[in-house]
């Protein structure tokens, strides 16, 4: 898939497009900053894709990431597990998100029944903070993402198809229970 | 005595509560002397560390940097198609040759300071301004490069595992495995050809001892591990075992999970473990294939010092252990496919690495749990662990409700540090 370098022509998307992306991106962050992890499946389409990865990773083509879902069913089964089965020391997260840059962007085929995707990208940043009170930067990278307008014409929401986090370092401090 | 210096005597900083092997001293995870000698008589001294997959340096010049405990080492494929690891440290000032955690086309390593030369043997080839410039300075005529080379380390490799030593009276390799070891690494690799999926590097907080002990603790996977009891994918019930070399220094623990017959301990409400109201809205990332004859589903093989080889259903891979003080250590989990698995069998393998490394349903709990200890001991530096489960010894036996294999570890632990 297409990284780093869009063509210097922007795609051609709706300001109001553009804005509900922008809001989905927002909202993601504060379910998951907030504890409200149990919408965060919601975000996805039922067949939607969660992945975290390390760049070193990406770059070789070693695909077996981390926190790997391929539809929302697992993804809900992770936040059960987070939830009631793992033992962990209670912390939460603190996403800074930078603003999304739009690759690619238009209808997905021909027919009036196709729906409008596009793909982005957008840098976060996330420090975790434990029960104690200590605050550590927890993860850097970016948010790689297929976005779908889903819903009734009109009233489309934009969905996650794909969210692949590409974390700029490999290594994980104690662990990942909490997706970024 | 390479490493332990200005420390005072093993003997003076270790003393063993009783003779057999059922305490261990809680000051032995935070001492930094005793670190040094770890440096020293464990991972310098006479054992096989591992050192990297050989998938990694396919070709003639290739190299990748590893660490043995604390001591950073290039392992390169030679011109002529060998291994060679040598200590990345330049005999000249000290620096690393190279800092690139992986290349191709080395044919020489040259230091970044001052531009000494070496080969892949190790050997120093060539000083910058070694005659001086128009007759003045430069090295001294009776100077002898030969004096100076890299250290070496010894290297085998078995099933594409490529191992390294320090030290000349480490015994060959599958001497030192014992034979129960070299037959389980066969029978997981296959002389199958690898190929890396993922990697992971989990940076745990405890002494790196702490994390051995838990990959060779064999009754606690069913307690800690809710995913593991739930799923009866590993419960002491299941017919297992544990099986040691004849040294008892390395270890191997399996499990069969469809033989699992239950037991009253595994009734609902009695454990925190057993989950009677979980199920997975998605049980595909439980689905495996029987990829070997004896049925075993799980399997942890724990080799002195710091390796690990894994299969979890059909997560297949290694797991290295990376010393980093007293206080925090590194786990480099790597996880393979085969080049003869169907897309199929490959896509089974991607799937299972949720269950692994610090994201895994299971194994994000050992990252948890070793900082555990190592909080709650921190004010108790005099006390003991207690590790008797399954006697006092560090023999096989026919049960994993044990702690005859972290008995093993100290037992080598101890032939190791010579107290």
């Amino acid at each position: 898939m297409a990284a780093t370098n869009p063509s210097t022509r922007a795609p051609t998307i709706s300001p109001e497009r553009r804005s509900a992306i922008e809001r989905l991106m927002v909202d993601y962050v504060h379910a998951i900053d907030e504890g409200e992890y149990e919408r965060w499946p919601q975000f996805f389409t039922e067949d939607g894709r969660y992945q975290v990865t390390g760049r070193d990773n990406h770059a070789r083509g070693w695909v077996a990431g981390m926190l790997l879902c391929d539809n929302r069913d697992m993804m809900v089964d992770r936040i059960y597990s987070l939830r009631q089965v793992n033992v962990w020391e209670p912390h939460t997260y603190r996403h800074v998100i930078g603003p999304t840059q739009v690759l690619e962007a238009g209808m997905e085929g021909c027919s009036p029944a196709d729906r409008f995707t596009a793909k982005t990208q957008t840098n976060y940043l996330c420090v975790r903070t434990m029960h104690d009170g200590e605050q550590k930067l927890f993860s850097t990278g970016r948010y790689l993402d297929e976005i779908v307008f889903e819903g009734p014409a009109g009233a489309e929401t934009p969905m996650l198809r794909s969210r692949l986090v590409i974390a700029d370092s490999n290594r994980i401090d104690t662990l990942l229970v909490i997706p970024l | 005595m390479a490493q332990a210096i200005g420390v005072r005597p093993v003997s003076e900083l270790i003393r063993w509560p009783t003779d057999d092997l059922s305490r261990i001293p809680l000051h032995i995870y935070g001492d930094p002397e005793i670190y040094a000698w770890e440096q020293d008589r464990i991972f310098r001294g006479p054992t096989w560390n591992f050192l990297s997959l050989e998938c990694e340096i396919p070709k003639p010049n290739d190299y990748v940097l590893t660490k043995v405990g604390d001591t950073p080492v290039i392992v390169v494929r030679t011109a002529e198609g060998g291994i060679n690891a040598l200590v990345n440290r330049c005999t000249h000032k000290g620096s690393v040759l190279c800092y690139d955690s992986r290349g191709e086309g080395k044919r020489t390593f040259v230091c970044p300071y001052h531009a000494w030369s070496f080969d892949q043997s190790g050997e120093l080839r060539g000083i910058a301004f070694e005659k001086g410039v128009g007759g003045l300075g430069g090295m001294p005529e009776g100077f002898d490069k030969s004096k100076h080379a890299l250290t070496r380390l010894r290297v085998e490799v078995i099933e594409g595992l490529v191992f390294g030593t320090f030290s000349e009276a480490t015994p060959p390799l599958e001497q030192y495995l014992g034979e129960p070891m070299v037959a389980h690494i066969r029978r997981t690799i296959r002389g199958r050809k690898m190929q890396i999926i993922g990697r992971y590097n989990h940076i745990m907080p405890n002494n790196w001892k702490l994390y051995i002990e838990n990959s060779r603790d064999t009754h606690h996977p069913s307690l800690l591990h809710a995913f593991f009891a739930t799923f009866k994918l590993n419960r002491l019930s299941a017919e297992g075992g544990i099986r040691h070399d004849p040294a008892n220094w390395h270890h191997l623990v399996f499990a069969k999970r469809l033989t699992d017959q239950g037991h009253e301990e595994y009734s609902p409400g009695k454990l925190r473990t057993m989950k009677s109201d979980f199920g997975l809205n998605d049980p595909s990332l439980i689905a495996q294939w029987m990829e070997f004859d004896d049925n075993i589903t799980n399997a942890l093989q724990s080799i002195m010092p710091g390796f690990v080889l894994q299969q979890i259903l059909n997560s297949v891979g290694t797991r290295q252990i990376i010393t980093r003080g007293t206080g925090e250590c590194e786990l480099i989990w790597t996880v393979v496919s085969f080049e003869e698995d169907t897309p199929e069998q490959r896509a089974i393998r991607i799937k299972q690495s949720n269950l692994v490394g610090p994201h895994g349903y299971i194994s994000m709990e050992d990252g948890a749990i070793g900082g555990f200890v190592q909080q709650g001991i921190k004010g108790d530096r005099d006390k003991q662990a207690v590790v008797e489960m399954g006697g006092l010894t560090a023999d096989g036996q026919p049960t994993r409700a044990t702690e005859t294999s972290v008995r093993g570890f100290y037992k080598a632990y101890r032939e190791l540090m010579g107290n």
